[in-house]
């Protein structure tokens, strides 16, 4: 299964289309979220996917963590890295979002009984792996999180929120190659939009490929620009 | 022995629901054994692991704990228990009146019986008469004397306390001689039949001495009350040949003999040479017919006490289930999405219920055994302790109801998540 482009390539998409079913019976008809989507992401790249919402974007963000609608039918190619994300099967996708690909929804989940410090290391936990203090503190200073860790998380505001999802997804083994970030500024104060922007850019420049779904601007190297489930044009910002 | 209770009862229903009772009775002191064990276990975990700490959590980091998905458990556990208990007096404790009424008439559950009929027909008029009993004894030369011969009479019947205004069908009522009864429980045995009988209730029945009842319209008297007569939610009557035997007792009512085993087979050959039909039996056997009786009979409204208790726990169950699966939906997503198998997440919530079903468990057993041995003891008269066995098959039956809640609440909505969908929504 070895990916047929390039070695630093870290995301490679080809000729993806995704159909979902909606309603049942005589009502049943399907909507197509993605149409022979190509693209791909290099290792230590920002890249920004940008256009209006119901153009794809998150779509495609959840395809290449391997997370697709339940009633969907996809076809065609992906990979991260060399590991065949599409078509694959169920525990290969969850083994590599619990190794080397990190991904923040829109609307992180945040914990609310659990402290901050709990918050990012409890996917952790759960997975049996030991998680020190100091490689949450870690994490936390990453991603300019300056809150008390022992605080509990109900009531952090939404800019924090999302920097609390983006520690817990650089907490592992290793940093990810592939982080997906799904509006991660939406939202957000302009100082902290360009404090997570200044983070991203920094998590690229250490080899991570950073691919970031988002209506505003920012600081990735390339824009690809998305409409109607097609991805229309790339190019440098 | 075959005896008529009132109301009838559907006894195929009944019998199986008392085998029911009877294996959770059976298994149930295993069952204990294996939830003290996995409290143990569970501790253990708790304490040396951190992935099992973190899974423990797992249904409570998003919202604080539901405590219905305890108390409703704890509830469960205690109201099936205390069914299952009383179901289970109603089963083992049932033929204590007869065996106190053999041990007032000197039969241990080792002594010989004659008796009319083969299938221990009730209401069958044999041929075994006090007349037969007498001839028995003068044919023994002097071997024999009444005292060594005790003749008991059962019949069925309705007892009413026009006091409480209630009416206890399918009542045993039973004579023996007044030799055997305390003189003072007995009164005058020549008294004419137009005076109220004077009788012997098991004390159940909350009457006080003086107290009028009425044994298939004739009239009784309380004279006095023995515990061991507590006939299991139906009355015990105990009365003497001489009154109660001569004056108020049903015309259809059955007659056997007791006496020394070794003098028993000679009794049923003297019966069966003066024309009746006789044959020879444990009293045990005696005990375990009466026993089959209340099975069949006593035991219903208690069965179905624990059917319906059962019943509404499992559709509890499911409903708490599913509506907890349903909250936590998003954060299976958002747990799957930071690559956490499906298969862990599964774990930690069955881990979660294992652990509701230890606490429910534990938190169920004062209430569970305090109120079993109050509703014995009000409903039959019987404080039975609550035993291991009673405990385990109480917990036994609770946490099945809530493993059924699981595995049709809550596993068919984990089923059905869409991780995609789940995570385009805010938690």
């Amino acid at each position: 299964m070895a990916m047929p482009s390039s070695g630093s390539r870290a995301i490679e998409i080809k000729a993806v289309t995704i159909d979902v079913e909606i309603g049942r019976g005589r009502t049943l008809s399907s909507l197509r979220l993605l149409e022979d989507a190509c693209m791909h992401v290099n290792r230590g790249e920002h890249v920004a996917l940008s256009g209006p919402s119901g153009s794809g974007k998150t779509t495609l963000l959840q395809a290449i963590a391997g997370i697709l609608p339940t009633r969907s039918k996809a076809k065609g190619e992906i990979f991260v890295g060399a590991t065949r994300v599409l078509p694959s099967g169920r525990r290969e996708t969850e083994e590599l979002r619990a190794t080397r690909l990190g991904y923040v929804a829109q609307h992180p989940a945040v914990f609310g009984r659990l402290t901050v410090a709990e918050n990012v290391g409890y996917a952790s936990r759960l997975l049996g792996r030991k998680v020190d203090r100091s490689a949450i503190a870690l994490a936390l200073e990453q991603t300019g999180l300056r809150i008390d860790p022992d605080r509990v998380a109900a009531g952090l505001s939404g800019g924090e929120q999302k920097r609390l999802a983006l520690a817990s997804a650089l907490l592992g083994p290793t940093a990810p190659e592939v982080l997906l970030l799904d509006e991660p500024t939406a939202g957000l104060h302009v100082e902290d939009r360009a404090g997570l922007n200044d983070l991203l850019s920094r998590l690229a420049a250490q080899g991570t490929a950073v691919l970031v779904a988002t209506h505003e601007d920012t600081s990735a190297q390339r824009r690809i620009a998305m409409a109607d489930g097609h991805i229309l044009r790339s190019s440098g910002v | 022995m075959t005896f008529t209770p009132l109301p009838p009862v559907s006894s195929a229903a009944t019998r199986a629901l008392v085998a029911l009772n009877g294996a959770l009775l059976s298994i149930g002191s295993v069952y204990f054994a294996v939830v003290v064990l996995g409290a143990l276990l569970l501790l253990l975990s708790w304490a040396t692991s951190d992935c099992t700490r973190a899974m423990l959590r797992f249904a409570d980091v998003t919202t604080r704990r539901d405590r219905l998905r305890v108390f409703l458990p704890t509830a469960t556990i205690t109201f099936l228990g205390v069914a299952i208990g009383l179901a289970d007096a109603a089963s083992s404790a049932a033929s204590s009146p007869v065996t106190a009424v053999l041990a007032r008439a000197g039969v241990g559950s080792h002594g010989r019986l004659v008796v009319q009929h083969r299938d221990y027909v009730l209401n069958n008029h044999g041929g075994l008469s006090s007349d037969t009993v007498d001839d028995f004894i003068r044919s023994s030369n002097g071997t024999l004397t009444p005292g060594t011969l005790t003749p008991l009479r059962f019949a069925l019947g309705t007892i009413s306390y026009p006091q409480g205004n209630l009416i206890a069908p399918s009542s045993a009522i039973v004579t023996v001689p007044a030799r055997v009864l305390p003189p003072e429980l007995t009164g005058d045995i020549d008294a004419p039949c137009d005076r109220s009988v004077p009788v012997i209730v098991g004390d159940q029945a909350r009457l006080g001495v003086g107290a009028l009842i009425d044994i298939d319209g004739r009239r009784a008297v309380v004279a006095g009350f023995d515990s061991q007569l507590a006939g299991l939610g139906r009355l015990l009557v105990l009365g003497s040949n001489e009154q109660l035997g001569r004056c108020a007792f049903p015309e259809k009512a059955y007659t056997l003999v007791a006496g020394p085993a070794d003098e028993a087979g000679s009794l049923m050959r003297a019966v069966t040479r003066n024309g009746g039909q006789a044959e020879l039996t444990d009293a045990r056997q005696l005990v375990e017919v009466y026993d089959d009786f209340w099975q069949g009979t006593v035991a219903p409204p208690e069965m179905n006490l624990f059917l319906q208790i059962l019943l509404v726990a499992v559709l509890g169950s499911i409903y708490t289930s599913r509506t907890r699966s349903l909250q936590l939906q998003e954060l299976r997503a958002s747990l799957s999405a930071r690559g956490v198998p499906v298969r862990v997440i599964g774990r930690a919530s069955l881990l979660c219920l294992i652990r509701d079903a230890l606490l429910a468990a534990l938190l169920a057993i004062v209430p569970f055994s305090l109120l079993t041995a109050a509703t014995n003891s009000t409903q039959f008269g019987i404080a039975l302790p609550v035993g291991v066995s009673g405990l385990g098959a109480g917990l036994l039956a609770g946490h099945a109801a809530m493993l059924l809640g699981h595995l049709l609440g809550e596993r068919p909505v984990a089923r059905r998540l869409d991780l995609a969908g789940e995570l385009r929504k805010a938690i």
